[in-house]
């Protein structure tokens, strides 16, 4: 059989959507108890939505863009849900863009604190974000889901089928420290 | 014995919450100070605190990079194969399913419903199918154009790929060092075309690390490393990342250089 190469733009997009539609049919399906078919419309719609937004220069991106793609299967479903006459007694769990953030001058105060020169400090940084963008699972879902999306231990528990906050926060601490266990084995194959 | 991955020190747990509520800015005052004082008390802290802030600043720097390598794949996109995504993702795989779905929910009109007030709707069904089809057939010529520029894209990185085989890459097994090894080990894999992606990202932090000015293993290697992370970029149809690599290299090759000359004539070629 043959295979057929598939255009890199659309195997992006592909990814991303995969990516996509795990987050938010478990938040959908979590948050709003709608059933599968409904996530699936909503989905599409709010992918075209997304579309629209970055083609015609009205994206304003305050926030990641996988949370803000999830804000837009929220106003999809709350319109949906509107549309079916159900009231919208709703505990969204939803991050928003502007609290919950991580602050650019607190990361580097922490940063501080190791008084590496600029060259060490620059191959520290070149050697997180090549051992971040290959994380293994659980944790590529758990370390980007909280410390880069900002879901609450809760969302996570409910997207990933955890059975509790609880072992979210455990599964996050073991994932931080297979991530440090890395860095230090990388790191002493360039600084010893 | 069955280990019990949830049993860990809760104390653990609570650092974990304390550092996280740091950079975030949620502590008060007393209890920030109360922090910052234990940080250099206590060493396990303070490195559990640095090594938390380089994960978040990582997270944020690649995935800042990925939000605008997706942004230019929704760019570059059509409407179509945006929704084409969408439907595939959430599992319904027929490419033409959007036009052909539109044209399904048109309302169904039963046999008793006058003719006069049929004829409304059924040309619009016709239409709509027409629509799926020229849908079709669009996305079908689109993928061709992209399948050709795929193909064009590939050819260069399979033709480029062995230029320096003799002259540069093989430096004999005596005397190597371990990062010679696992360079040659990294070159061979994109010559063969095997496991690019892993090669791409091992090349791309060692391409970083050798452009770096302190000197380090991997600096003797620079323009190996960046000439491999060009071919694996053009076979593995990445057209932009292997342009970058290649106005990198030649902006610090020497002039005339084989390396300045082939990284010159291929980018001409992209």
């Amino acid at each position: 059989m043959e295979i057929i190469d598939i255009p890199q733009t659309q195997q992006k997009l592909n990814k991303f959507a995969a990516e996509q539609w795990d987050k938010a049919l478990a938040y959908l399906q979590g948050t709003f108890s709608l059933s599968r078919s409904d996530c699936e419309d909503i989905f599409q719609e709010a992918f075209i939505v997304l579309y629209k937004k970055i083609t015609e220069g009205e994206l304003t991106l305050t926030s990641k863009l996988s949370t803000y793609f999830i804000g837009i299967c929220r106003n999809k479903a709350h319109e949906r849900m509107r549309g079916m006459g159900k009231e919208l007694n709703i505990i969204d769990d939803y991050p928003s863009s502007t609290k919950d953030e991580f602050e650019d001058e607190r990361i580097d105060r922490l940063l501080a604190l190791e008084d590496n020169t600029e060259q060490i400090e620059a191959r520290k940084e070149a050697i997180v974000r090549e051992i971040v963008s290959k994380l293994p699972e659980p944790c590529d879902k758990i370390l980007w889901g909280f410390y880069r999306d900002g879901f609450s231990m809760k969302t996570l528990a409910s997207m990933y089928n955890y059975k509790s906050e609880g072992s979210v926060k455990v599964t996050k601490h073991r994932c931080g420290e297979k991530f440090k266990a890395r860095f230090l084995e990388i790191s002493k194959r360039f600084f010893d | 014995m069955i280990k019990d991955i949830n049993n860990i020190d809760p104390k653990l747990l609570e650092e974990d919450d304390r550092i996280v509520s740091f950079l975030k800015g949620q502590m008060s005052s007393e209890e920030e100070s109360k922090f910052i004082a234990e940080l250099n008390e206590n060493q396990e802290l303070k490195e559990k605190a640095i090594i938390t802030a380089r994960l978040v600043k990582g997270l944020k720097e690649v995935g800042s990079m990925q939000d605008r390598d997706i942004i230019g794949a929704f760019m570059a996109s059509s409407e179509h194969g945006v929704n084409y995504a969408a439907k595939e993702a959430s599992r319904i795989e027929e490419a033409a399913y959007a036009m052909e779905a539109s044209a399904e929910k048109v309302p169904y009109i039963p046999s008793e419903v006058p003719a006069a007030s049929r004829s409304k709707v059924v040309p619009m069904r016709r239409a709509a199918k027409w629509m799926s089809i020229a849908a079709s057939l669009f996305f079908i010529v689109w993928l061709g154009v992209e399948y050709s520029m795929y193909r064009r894209t590939t050819s260069l990185g399979e033709q480029y790929g062995n230029q320096f085989e003799s002259s540069m890459i093989v430096r004999g097994a005596e005397g190597q060092s371990e990062a010679a090894k696992k360079l040659e080990n990294l070159f061979a894999d994109v010559k063969k075309n095997e496991n690019i992606d892993d090669a791409i990202h091992e090349l791309s932090l060692y391409w970083e690390l050798s452009q770096m000015e302190t000197y380090n293993d991997y600096t003797d290697y620079s323009s190996e490393i960046g000439w491999n992370l060009a071919i694996a970029y053009l076979k593995d149809n990445n057209k932009k990342e292997a342009k970058k690599v290649l106005e990198k290299l030649i902006a610090t090759s020497e002039e005339g250089s084989a390396i300045y000359n082939t990284s010159t004539q291929l980018l001409e070629k992209l």
